[in-house]
């Protein structure tokens, strides 16, 4: 009882020293453990920050491969690279043709698909296009009708001869074969909106080469 | 008749070694295609054909083939995340960025909108993808990782795929051409564009028909004047 009563008679002076007392060290402590986790923070994202890091940051040579058996495109160009033009004069169509057929490359033409030949390669070149604007004609070719893929290796002109529907998921069109053509494809159904289910394949063969 | 002979031998001798060589060229084109496939990423052609197009020294090969062995040692024996110390997942991203770099790739850590992000801002909010680039800044492949890509299984998987890559790149280095891909889907040419033109068609019609009742409630408000 009397020591309540003692604490009740501790004047505000006191009442100020004992926080002062109290509050210097809590703050000393509260300063400490913040410097701590400030640190201990830099420290894991430097700890981070090395694993993220080489010890000899790597600089490799940025010069093509050059294929030691390849008299034309000696080298393979980088994607969204302008790769030549295609013609079909029967479709009032020409429109350049960019290496890649992501979405960034189709953008700005025809795509050839990299894991493909190209032109005057000897195997199977694939090139193909969004059926909304490069190949909205392309429904309308027809046998017998002409293309021609300028490059800078000369020009090389392909003859229509065949058309396939495939479904989407399709793995037998784009495979190599052991002589020179041309494969085009695009979405179809051709005014089907959203990603469509099929392809439109059309199939050529080559008849000349312009050097 | 003795040259006759020695033609003759010769002939059949290319003849058969010729689809011998054709099947060993199919066989390391698959094996790229595969492995860059169990990398995980979205797209496998660009990086099937930027393979092709780079020169590998062969310091280089040589040090991703220690790193892959190094890794492969690191995660034997774990089944879970929380098997690896800290010194073995901080090693095993370096091992990752040091075979990145000498592999000629640049792979940045990004969120999905695309944004670069740094490990070391822990913030994971959008997402964590890997963009896998050229030497020039060129797209090649995404990478979307899932938590089970952490697991050891999984990494290993992984290593010994960059190092049946690499393994199937000299392969084909020594055809002296570039080798299609075995086979693949055809790309999808389908765009957004028609999809989002519908959408404003449809926002804008649902506008005019908005009209209707619009005309005839102020008609009301004026008729009650």
């Amino acid at each position: 009882m009397k020591r309540s009563n003692k604490r009740k008679k501790l004047s505000k002076k006191q009442k100020t020293l004992l926080w002062i007392i109290f509050g210097v060290p809590s703050g000393i402590v509260i300063l400490g453990v913040s410097i701590m986790l400030i640190f201990f923070w830099d420290l894991t994202k430097q700890t981070v920050q090395l694993t993220n890091t080489v010890v000899n940051p790597y600089k490799p040579s940025l010069e093509k491969k050059v294929f030691d058996n390849e008299e034309i495109w000696p080298t393979l160009p980088s994607p969204g690279e302008n790769i030549g033009q295609l013609t079909i004069s029967s479709l009032d169509l020409a429109y350049p043709v960019v290496q890649g057929t992501h979405e960034n490359e189709l953008e700005h033409g025809i795509g050839h698909f990299a894991g493909s030949m190209l032109p005057g390669q000897g195997g199977h070149v694939l090139l193909s296009g969004h059926r909304d604007t490069v190949f909205r004609k392309l429904e309308h070719l027809e046998i017998g009708d002409q293309m021609t893929f300028e490059t800078p290796y000369g020009d090389f002109v392909y003859e229509a001869t065949g058309f396939d529907i495939v479904p989407a998921d399709d793995r037998t069109v784009a495979v190599p074969k052991d002589y020179e053509s041309l494969t085009l494809t695009t979405c179809y159904p051709f005014d089907y909106i959203g990603d469509a289910p099929d392809r439109y394949v059309v199939h050529t063969e080559l008849i000349e080469h312009i050097p | 008749m003795k040259k006759f002979s020695i033609v003759l031998a010769i002939t059949v001798l290319l003849v058969g070694l010729l689809p011998f060589s054709v099947s060993a060229e199919n066989s390391s084109a698959q094996k790229l295609a595969d492995s860059i496939a169990q990398l995980g990423v979205d797209e496998v052609d660009y990086l099937y054909a930027y393979l092709q197009s780079i020169d590998l020294t062969e310091e280089e090969y040589n040090s991703i083939v220690t790193n892959t062995e190094r890794a492969a040692e690191v995660t034997e024996g774990k089944s879970h995340p929380t098997d690896f110390s800290n010194a073995e997942k901080t090693e095993l991203l370096s091992l990752f960025n040091d075979s990145t770099q000498k592999a000629h790739l640049d792979v940045q850590i990004v969120d999905h909108d695309g944004n670069s992000i740094s490990l070391s801002d822990y913030n994971f909010d959008n997402g964590v993808a890997l963009n896998i680039q050229d030497l020039e800044g060129n797209q090649l492949a995404t990478v979307n990782p899932t938590i089970e890509d952490l697991n050891p299984g999984a990494i290993s998987t992984k290593v010994d795929a960059i190092k049946t890559a690499v393994d199937a790149k000299v392969e084909l280095d020594e055809t002296g051409e570039f080798v299609p891909m075995p086979e693949a889907e055809l790309p999808n040419t389908a765009s957004n564009l028609p999809t989002s033109i519908l959408i404003g068609g449809i926002v804008a019609l649902l506008g005019v028909i908005g009209f209707i009742p619009a005309v005839k409630l102020s008609r009301k408000v004026v008729n009650a004047n």
